[in-house]
């Protein structure tokens, strides 16, 4: 097995007493997308940060084998990071950016940040405040896809952005930069969105993960029957994570058992994503097992 | 190379006013000499040279002239050396706060670039690039207000007062150089010290700048009846002038120049030579605790986020 882009062993940060990471271990290995994937305050952003090397944590982190607090700018070579599209300064001029990231950053290409701005209304002479909120993504994209990074993360890329630039920012992701060199480990609470194109998940609640595994295994683990109210009963006794009744009509989500064992009971589909972070997330409902 | 240079870029981009303000400086020195050639003196101008009262049209022999030339190059500094102390000392402030405040320190972050680095390219362009910066703009202020006034002046009353005198110029200019230099390690420990602020402060960087020193000073006047912290401060931020020979003078008026005043600028080209300075230990210890002051800023601006 190679060396995996990222490898966490008892990863903790606390903030005073709240825990916004309790001991976490997982690895991410090269080629990957990963989904991180929790509900707000869940420590998505933490384990981000301490990812980033932009805040200090108990336990041991490597990234590309890097202590990423001690070593963020050599680790920086080869990491992007977009956080939420408020963060480039608003005072810089398109060009100024071009200008300091090709300043600073070894691995960036000029000409093909360039080329990406050309096919947008972004022009070069722009401040970035009299930009809109999709034009600094945009921009800030731009920036990224031109530098040869093994690594990219995003916290909440595409937040506060229409559906037009949410659905080019990710094409453009998929279709220019990712291949099998590179990993992107992202964050989102707008699950849908991203549920094509992950490979992994993660999720992660009350700053511990909760689920790791690759996406073509869930279908193999998780199973959503919906039946009727009557025939719930002797689903129950199976076992489900979660519950919920919609019109009438009662979806199990189950862990482990097989399609036969739960065909009887009535429809029976691997659960979405978004179904099975809720089923995670809030487990079985009150009462369900009564 | 290529990394410091664009360091120091994206300083000047952010904070404009560090070379808008010389520029404005220099414009107004140009157009008041430029309308200045008009003014005539009337009655009884005496100026005080060498603590003795000098009629101000016949009394200047040629040695007082060179002296007076000296005198009027140098005082161009000053104008631009006041504006230039408050820019950077709001720009320091600032530095390492704003990039939080808007959050873009995360993007700083995201590229290769060290909190050393950061920090240190700050400290550059407040002690040197634009203290340098500063110096070419006042050669090139004074060569062009100077020689103006000059050739204006020349064959009129006032020709023996201001006469062109290369020499002196370039000794002015050249001694303006090394305490330019001189005065970037005197005024280290500021500075860092308002870097420090400004990466360790979540708000009010400026409240966080003056109040501790000022409350330093009023409790040990309370306490002990002294003013140590007091002089010592004085000492930090006047030293430097005062090694000039341009220390301000207390009971001066803002406005206007006094006889007392004019005595002792008129001494300024004597002692403009700063490098006597250099052998104080109190500069070298200063640099120490600048040095200090500023791997502590680095080491907290490691430790920040946007929050």
């Amino acid at each position: 097995m190679t060396t995996p882009v990222i490898e966490a062993r008892g990863l903790s940060k606390s903030y005073g007493s709240h825990k916004a990471l309790d001991d976490v271990s997982f690895r991410v290995e090269s080629g990957r997308i990963v989904g991180l994937i929790g509900p707000n305050g869940a420590g998505k952003t933490t384990a981000l940060k301490a990812i980033l090397g932009l805040t200090p944590f108990k336990g041991e982190l490597k990234v590309l084998g890097l202590d990423p607090y001690a070593q963020r700018d050599a680790l920086m070579r080869d990491v992007c990071f977009i956080a939420d599209v408020a963060v480039l300064p608003k005072w810089i001029k398109v060009s100024q950016a071009l200008d300091y990231v090709a300043g600073v950053h070894p691995k960036f290409n000029r000409a093909t940040a360039e080329e990406f701005l050309r096919k947008t209304d972004i022009k070069m002479k722009s401040r970035v405040r009299e930009l809109s909120k999709g034009m600094v993504t945009q921009l800030h994209l731009s920036l990224i896809l031109a530098i040869d990074a093994r690594l990219l993360v995003l916290d909440e890329p595409t937040l506060g952005l229409d559906l037009l630039y949410r659905r080019a920012f990710y094409d453009s992701l998929l279709n220019d930069y990712f291949d099998k060199e590179r990993t992107i480990v992202v964050t989102t609470h707008q699950v849908e969105e991203i549920e094509n194109l992950l490979t992994d998940v993660m999720f992660i609640n009350h700053g511990k993960v909760v689920l790791d595994s690759p996406v073509e295994n869930l279908a193999d683990r998780f199973l959503q029957v919906v039946t009727t109210p009557d025939k719930a009963v002797a689903a129950r006794a199976l076992g489900p994570i979660h519950e919920r009744e919609v019109f009438g009509r009662i979806g199990l989500v189950f862990d482990g058992r097989s399609a036969e064992e739960l065909r009887p009971f009535g429809d029976v589909r691997p659960p979405s994503l978004s179904d099975l972070f809720v089923a995670r997330m809030q487990g079985v409902a009150p009462g369900a097992r009564s | 190379m290529k990394q410091w240079i664009t360091l120091v870029r994206r300083e000047l981009w952010e904070h404009r006013a560090l070379w808008v303000a010389p520029l404005v400086v220099a414009a107004v020195l140009i157009v008041v000499t430029a309308l200045s050639g008009g003014v005539h003196i009337s009655g009884d101008a005496r100026v005080q040279i060498d603590g003795e009262a000098v009629d101000f049209i016949n009394g200047i022999t040629p040695e007082r002239a060179v002296k007076l030339f000296g005198v009027l190059i140098a005082g161009l500094y000053v104008p631009q050396l006041i504006v230039m102390l408050i820019v950077l000392a709001f720009y320091l402030l600032d530095s390492l706060y704003s990039e939080r405040k808007d959050r873009s320190i995360l993007f700083w972050k995201s590229l290769p670039v060290s909190d050393a680095h950061t920090v240190a390219s700050k400290a550059l362009v407040a002690l040197v690039v634009v203290p340098l910066g500063v110096w070419l703009l006042s050669v090139l202020t004074s060569l062009v207000t100077v020689g103006a006034l000059t050739a204006k002046l020349a064959g009129g009353p006032f020709s023996s007062i201001v006469q062109w005198n290369t020499p002196v110029w370039f000794a002015v200019q050249g001694a303006m150089f090394t305490g330019t230099l001189v005065a970037a390690l005197w005024y280290a420990p500021i500075a860092a010290a308002l870097l420090l602020v400004s990466a360790w402060a979540r708000r009010n960087v400026f409240l966080w700048a003056v109040l501790p020193p000022v409350a330093l000073m009023l409790l040990e006047e309370i306490a002990f009846n002294t003013n140590r912290v007091a002089s010592f401060l004085e000492y930090r931020f006047g030293g430097f002038f005062d090694a000039m020979g341009m220390g301000v003078n207390p009971g001066g008026r803002a406005v206007g120049v006094t006889d007392r005043q004019f005595s002792q600028i008129s001494e300024v080209y004597g002692k403009l030579d700063v490098t006597p300075l250099l052998a104080n230990v109190d500069l070298w210890l200063g640099v120490v605790a600048a040095a200090g002051m500023m791997w502590l800023a680095v080491l907290v601006r490691q430790r920040r986020d946007d929050t």
